[in-house]
């Protein structure tokens, strides 16, 4: 049985996306600086689970960063980190990683990797995390995630007025859906 | 012999199997099973809340490129007009307005991502209902006219009052017609109907196609869009739409602000345009 999950969104049939999400991670300072430092083996988006809602939240900054490279368009330099981009509900590249992206402190991780050419096998990618990730792996589900989101930390990075109610999961993940296609255009 | 098509770009239409249910002069309407980024099925287990009901399916509207447009002023038309009314779409949807919730949007291509609407025009359901009505009663019934109150009523003034939630928001519709009101089962059910009444269940009505929708805080233009919907009314449904039409006026009316001490003062000037426009037809300056 695989680690994550693997599968490839209808629109872009010829991407395969894996998601895998991590908890009691010790190491993540450590990936941080990996990360920043370029070291290409690191190429994936860590994303801190606190601020998400579904898998379909993760998809929808997947799809908005699959459109935009489609077009010539991406912001960031590689396409792991328009994945968390994409997930920002503003331009700020800087900003959004730091909300969205991992942190010094985070002890869960939701992980996204990308490939367009299907260079790397799945088995690969679950075995490269494994080394690089200190932590126990969960299944990708929303149940999952739902465990690990900071409800109060998704209203703050979206902007949500206190009108909009975020308890209904699946309205939720339209709200923030919405606002991560709209961003930069609204 | 008619021109081609526009087609959808191959990217898109390789990946996803869409059939167009619609072309109009601005837009083609596509249908989906899929939607853009949610496979289906999933690995089971994965999600227990999906993003949307996947059985209606998805619609796909689409802005082709117009080859008589200069190429670099046609891509700056369609990709405004494609935001302005993916915009909309997200506003409303957050408002809480009955409307086809906001997937994504390619601004580039002119391409919008909405959940479908599963059910019949507004027109359709009218023409539906009359025909059974007649079916029922014979020439000049008096039960008539009770049974057509009944039947259609409370639907017509749910849809004045689901025009006036979209007022109250200062956002104009620009092309409301019966056809573009589109019914589905209430997805509230029970709760609402008091005793358990013969009634059938009033659907509710979801306003579709903003492609001319804008912002306005102009009483003139909200008394358009009603005039234009008071037009689509005398002209698909002839024979009754004094009462069709007082129907949705009353429900605007009732539901226009809910009761806020503005919202009435607003709302009786929307009625005084109203009467204007009626006079002069939809257009204000004659000049010329």
């Amino acid at each position: 049985m695989e680690p994550g999950l693997t599968l490839r969104l209808p629109q872009f049939p010829q991407s395969v996306v894996h998601v895998g999400l991590y908890t009691s991670v010790t190491n993540a300072a450590t990936i941080r600086k990996e990360l920043l430092s370029g070291n290409t083996r690191y190429s994936y988006a860590f994303v801190d689970p606190r601020s998400m809602l579904s898998v379909a939240h993760v998809l929808a900054a997947v799809y908005r960063a699959l459109t935009d490279m489609e077009a010539g368009g991406l912001r960031t330099r590689t396409l792991s980190s328009e994945v968390v981009f994409a997930l920002g509900g503003t331009m700020n590249i800087a900003d959004t990683l730091r909300r969205f992206g991992i942190a010094d402190d985070s002890d869960s991780l939701l992980v996204v990797k990308v490939d367009t050419d299907q260079t790397k096998r799945s088995n690969s990618v679950w075995a490269e995390l494994e080394e690089i990730i200190q932590g126990t792996s969960i299944p990708v589900s929303d149940e999952n995630i739902a465990q690990l989101t900071d409800i109060e930390t998704v209203r703050k990075n979206y902007k949500l007025q206190p009108g909009i109610s975020l308890v209904d999961r699946s309205e939720a993940t339209k709200v923030v859906a919405g606002a991560i296609a709209l961003r930069g255009y609204l | 012999m008619s021109p081609d098509l526009p087609k959808l770009p191959s990217a898109i239409s390789n990946a996803l199997e869409l059939t167009l249910i619609s072309q109009g002069a601005e837009a083609q309407i596509y249908f989906s099973h899929e939607h853009p980024f949610i496979p289906s099925p999933l690995p089971a287990g994965t999600i227990t809340s999906t993003i949307s009901s996947p059985s209606a399916g998805y619609i796909l509207k689409y802005r082709p490129p117009k080859p008589y447009r200069h190429s670099a002023l046609d891509a700056q038309l369609t990709k405004h007009r494609t935001l302005s009314e993916a915009r909309i779409l997200y506003k409303l949807f957050l408002a809480g307005i009955r409307v086809p919730s906001f997937i994504a949007v390619d601004p580039r291509q002119g391409l919008i991502w909405m959940e479908n609407i599963d059910g019949p025009s507004l027109k359709k359901w009218i023409w539906m209902l009359e025909a059974e009505i007649e079916g029922q009663h014979g020439e000049g019934d008096d039960d008539e006219a009770m049974t057509r109150q009944e039947s259609i009523k409370p639907l017509l003034l749910s849809v004045g009052s689901e025009i006036a939630k979209l007022h109250f928001l200062d956002i104009v519709h620009g092309d409301l017609t019966t056809s573009n009101i589109l019914l589905r089962e209430s997805s509230r059910t029970g709760a609402e109907s008091g005793a358990d009444s013969p009634k059938r269940i009033v659907p509710e009505p979801v306003i579709i196609d903003f492609g001319l929708a804008q912002q306005s805080t102009l009483p003139e233009d909200k008394a358009v869009d009603l005039y234009v919907l008071e037009r689509a009314f005398i002209s698909t449904h002839p024979v009754h739409s004094e009462a069709y039409v007082k129907w949705v006026l009353e429900g605007y009316v009732a539901g226009f602000g809910r009761g806020k001490k503005i919202a009435v003062f607003k709302v009786k000037e929307i009625m005084r345009k109203l009467d204007a426009v009626r006079l002069r037809g939809r257009k204000r300056s004659m000049v010329g």
